[in-house]
C-alpha cells in the first residue's frame, strides 16, 4: 500500500513544478496553522520525551560501564542491537510485543533508539580521559566521585553533549515514522499526505521537521561549545 | 620518614616487580631510586601512597603502617609527581594548585592566597599565570606547577617519579637547580624516581639503586662513584661519569707500570738510550732494591751538557719525590705542580717502588684512561 501510494504520488509530482508545490504549502501553513503547532507539539514531545530519558539512563549507565566491566559488555551491546533495527520495523514492532499503538509505545520504540549515541558517547568520552590524568587524581587523594565530578565529567562532557546532539537530531528524523503507530507528531501531515497523494500535506510535515532537526542541531551545537571548557579551547 | 619492611610486590601475572625490599628513607632526605627500565622503581613508588599495594611486607610513614590509614588521607599528606605531569586541562593554574586544599575543604580565600604563595617560590608572577590554562604553559612551566601542586598543603613526603623525563635538557638542568634550591627551603624528604645517572648524582643525597626489584647499592652520590659495589651498578653509571673527577682516580689505577731501571754506576748515555729504547721520558735509579730517585729526560738533558754524557749517574741529583699508590691523582697531580719535578715516583705501602707518574704523559691517561672517547654513557632507557 506504501509502495503504491509512493508511486502515484511521485507520478503526480513529477508534472508540477516544485514552486508551485510551495505555493500551495505556504497556503496551507496560513489554513491549518493550529494543526501545524499542534503536531509539532507533539514532535517536540515525541523527542524531548524518550531523550530526555534516555539521557538520565545512558549518562548514568555509561559512567558504571567504565567502572565495572560488567556493565560495560551488555550495556554497550544491547544498545548496538537496539540501534541496529531498523527503525520503522521497531516502532512497528511495539503493536505485536503487547504494546498497542498511540504515543505510548512511539516513546518506547524512540528511546532504544535514543540510548546508544548517549551511552556510547558517555563511555568513550569517560573511558578516554587520559590514564595519566586518572593516575594524578588518584595520587592527590580524590575518592572515585570525585574523580568523576571533577575531573572525568569536565573532560568528558563535551563528548557527551555530542552524543546528546547526535542522538537529538537523530530522533527528530525517525519520529516521522511514530504517526505510522498514531504516534502523532509531524509525520502524521506526511502519512496523510502520502494517502491522499498531496504533496503540500507532505511538505507540511516534511519542512516543519527538516528545519526542526536543523535548529536543533545549530542550537545544540552551540551547547556543545559553551560547556567545552575552556581550558581544551585555549 | 619512609621505611620499607620486606616488601614484595608480584603482580597477578606472577611478575615479581620488587623483591624483599629494606629500606629507611629519613626525614629531610632526597632519596634518588635508579635502575632500568622494569627494575620495579614505578612499583616502589606507588607502594608508598597506595597506588599499588605491597604484595607482603609493610611500608611506614612517619613511624605508621600505610595500611592503618585511609588511602585517600595517606595521598592527600604526601605529594605525587609524576613524567607525564598531568596538569588538568580544564583546571587553571591556580585550580591546579589548590587541588588537594579544595579536597580539604580550605577557604577560597586560603586556598589564593596558598598557591600565590607557591608560584612566587618558584619565580612565576601569581598575576601573570594564576588563570592562566596548562596548555598556556612550557613544559618546564607545567612541571613547576605540578611541583607546586604537589607541595600545596605542605606534605612531609614528596613521591617524584620521573618528573622531568619528558623535558628537554636545558629546561630539565634549570628544574632540577630549582628543585635543589626549593628543597633547602622546604626539607621534604624526597623519593624521587629516575633512570638517568646525571639526574640522580645531581640531586641525591643518597642513591639507591635497583635491579629485577632488588636493591644492588644505597649509598651516597660519591661513594656509589667511586665505590661501585659490583660490576652492573659500574656498568650503570657508566666508565665515563665514575670518573666525573679524574683527579678522584686513585693512582695505583692509571700509573705507569713499567719502569725502567738503572744501577746509579750507568753512564747518562746509558740512561739516553734506555729512555729511547722504552719509549719513556724517565727512569729510575737503584741499586739492587735501594731505590735512590728517578731521573727524568729533562734532567737528564741538563746532566748531559753540564757534565758530559759519559759522566755516571750516581753523581747525578735525582728526583726523590714520591706518592704513595694509595693517594688520588688530585694529590699526585698536586705534588708535581708544586715541587716542578717532571716524575713522580709512585711507592706502595711497604716503601717498594711500584710505578711512576710523569708529566709527559698525563695528557694521554686523561685522554685514554679518564675520559675515554667511546664512553657513550647511560642514555637510553634501554641501553
Ligand atoms: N600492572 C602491572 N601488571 C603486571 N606487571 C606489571 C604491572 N606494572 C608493572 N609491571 C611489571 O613490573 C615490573 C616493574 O615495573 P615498574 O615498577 O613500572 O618498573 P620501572 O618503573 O622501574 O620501569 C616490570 O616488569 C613491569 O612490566
Ligand atoms: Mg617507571
Amino acid at each position: 500500500m506504501l509502495a503504491q501510494s509512493l508511486q502515484s504520488t511521485i507520478a503526480l509530482m513529477a508534472n508540477r513544478t516544485f514552486s508551485e508545490s510551495l505555493v500551495r504549502f505556504f497556503n496551507l501553513v496560513n489554513t491549518r496553522q493550529d494543526d501545524l503547532m499542534r503536531a509539532l507539539y507533539e514532535h517536540v514531545l515525541l523527542v524531548a520525551i524518550p531523550v530526555g530519558i534516555a539521557i538520565l539512563i545512558a549518562i548514568p549507565l555509561g559512567i558504571l560501564a567504565t567502572r565495572y566491566k560488567a556493565v560495560e559488555i551488555p550495556a554497550l551491546n544491547l544498545a548496538s542491537i537496539g540501534q541496529t533495527i531498523p527503525s520503522l520495523a521497531l516502532l512497528a514492532l511495539m503493536i505485536p510485543i503487547g504494546l498497542g499503538i498511540g504515543r505510548r509505545p512511539a516513546y518506547i520504540a524512540l528511546l532504544i533508539y535514543a540510548v546508544l549515541p548517549i551511552l556510547r558517547n558517555t563511555f568513550t568520552g569517560i573511558a578516554g580521559v587520559d590514564a595519566s590524568l586518572k593516575r594524578a587524581a588518584r595520587g592527590m587523594g580524590m575518592t572515585d566521585m570525585q574523580m568523576l565530578r571533577k575531573v572525568e565529567m569536565p573532560l568528558a562532557f563535551p563528548i557527551i553533549m555530542a552524543g546528546i546532539r547526535t542522538s537529538t537530531v537523530m530522533i527528530i528524523g525517525t519520529a516521522v515514522l511514530a504517526a505510522y503507530i498514531g504516534g502523532g507528531g509531524l509525520g502524521s501531515f506526511i502519512v496523510t499526505g502520502l494517502g491522499l497523494v498531496r504533496d503540500d500535506l507532505i511538505l507540511l510535515g516534511a519542512i516543519p521537521s527538516a528545519l526542526l532537526a536543523i535548529f536543533t542541531d545549530l542550537i545544540l551545537g552551540r551547547v556543545e561549545d559553551w560547556v567545552t571548557p575552556r581550558g581544551l579551547k585555549v | 620518614m619512609v621505611v620499607f619492611e620486606d616488601v614484595t610486590k608480584i603482580y597477578d601475572d606472577e611478575t615479581v616487580a620488587v623483591d624483599g625490599l629494606n629500606l629507611t628513607v629519613e626525614r629531610g632526605e632526597f632519596m634518588v631510586f635508579i635502575g632500568p627500565s622494569g627494575c620495579g622503581k614505578t612499583t616502589t613508588l606507588q607502594m608508598i601512597n597506595r597506588l599499588k599495594e605491597p604484595t607482603s611486607g609493610r611500608i611506614l610513614v612517619n613511624g605508621e603502617d600505610t595500611r592503618d590509614m585511609k588511602a585517600v588521607d595517606l595521598r592527600r599528606n604526601m605529594g605525587y609527581v609524576i613524567q607525564e605531569i598531568a596538569l588538568f586541562p580544564h583546571m587553571t593554574v591556580g585550580q591546579n594548585i589548590s587541588v588537594v586544599p579544595d579536597l580539604l575543604g580550605w577557604s577560597q580565600e586560603e586556598k589564593l592566597e596558598r598557591a600565590r604563595e607557591l608560584l612566587a617560590l618558584v619565580d612565576l608572577d601569581p598575576d601573570v599565570y594564576m588563570d592562566r590554562y596548562p596548555r598556556e604553559l612550557s613544559g618546564g612551566q607545567q612541571q613547576r606547577i605540578g611541583v607546586l601542586r604537589a607541595l600545596a598543603v605542605d606534605p612531609d613526603v614528596l613521591l617524584m617519579d620521573e618528573p622531568f623525563g619528558g623535558l628537554d635538557p636545558l629546561t630539565r638542568d634549570q628544574l632540577h637547580d630549582e628543585l635543589k634550591i626549593l628543597q633547602d627551603k622546604v626539607q621534604k624528604t624526597i623519593i624521587f624516581v629516575t633512570h638517568d645517572m646525571d639526574e640522580a648524582l645531581k640531586l641525591a643525597d643518597r642513591v639507591t639503586l635497583m635491579r629485577d626489584g632488588k636493591l644492588v647499592q644505597v649509598d651516597s652520590p660519591e661513594e656509589i662513584l667511586r665505590n661501585p659495589n659490583d660490576e652492573f651498578v659500574a656498568d650503570f653509571i657508566g666508565s665515563e661519569r665514575r670518573l666525573i673527577s679524574p683527579l678522584d682516580v686513585l693512582v695505583r689505577e692509571v700509573m705507569l707500570e713499567d719502569i725502567p731501571k738503572l744501577g746509579s754506576d750507568a753512564s747518562l748515555d746509558d740512561a739516553l738510550s734506555l729512555m729511547q729504547e722504552k719509549k719513556t721520558d724517565y727512569i729510575a735509579v737503584a741499586d739492587g732494591d735501594d731505590f735512590k730517585g728517578m731521573l727524568s729526560a729533562h734532567r737528564l738533558q741538563e746532566l748531559r751538557l753540564d757534565t758530559g754524557p759519559e759522566s755516571s749517574i750516581g753523581d747525578a741529583e735525582l728526583i726523590t719525590v714520591t706518592v704513595d699508590s694509595r693517594e688520588t691523582m688530585m694529590t699526585a697531580v698536586h705534588r708535581l705542580a708544586e715541587t716542578e719535578e717532571h716524575v713522580l715516583a709512585v711507592m706502595n705501602r711497604k716503601g717498594k717502588l711500584v710505578g711512576a707518574i710523569s708529566r709527559g704523559w698525563l695528557p694521554d691517561i686523561l685522554a685514554k684512561e679518564l675520559w675515554p672517547k667511546e664512553a657513550a654513557g647511560f642514555e637510553t632507557e634501554e641501553s
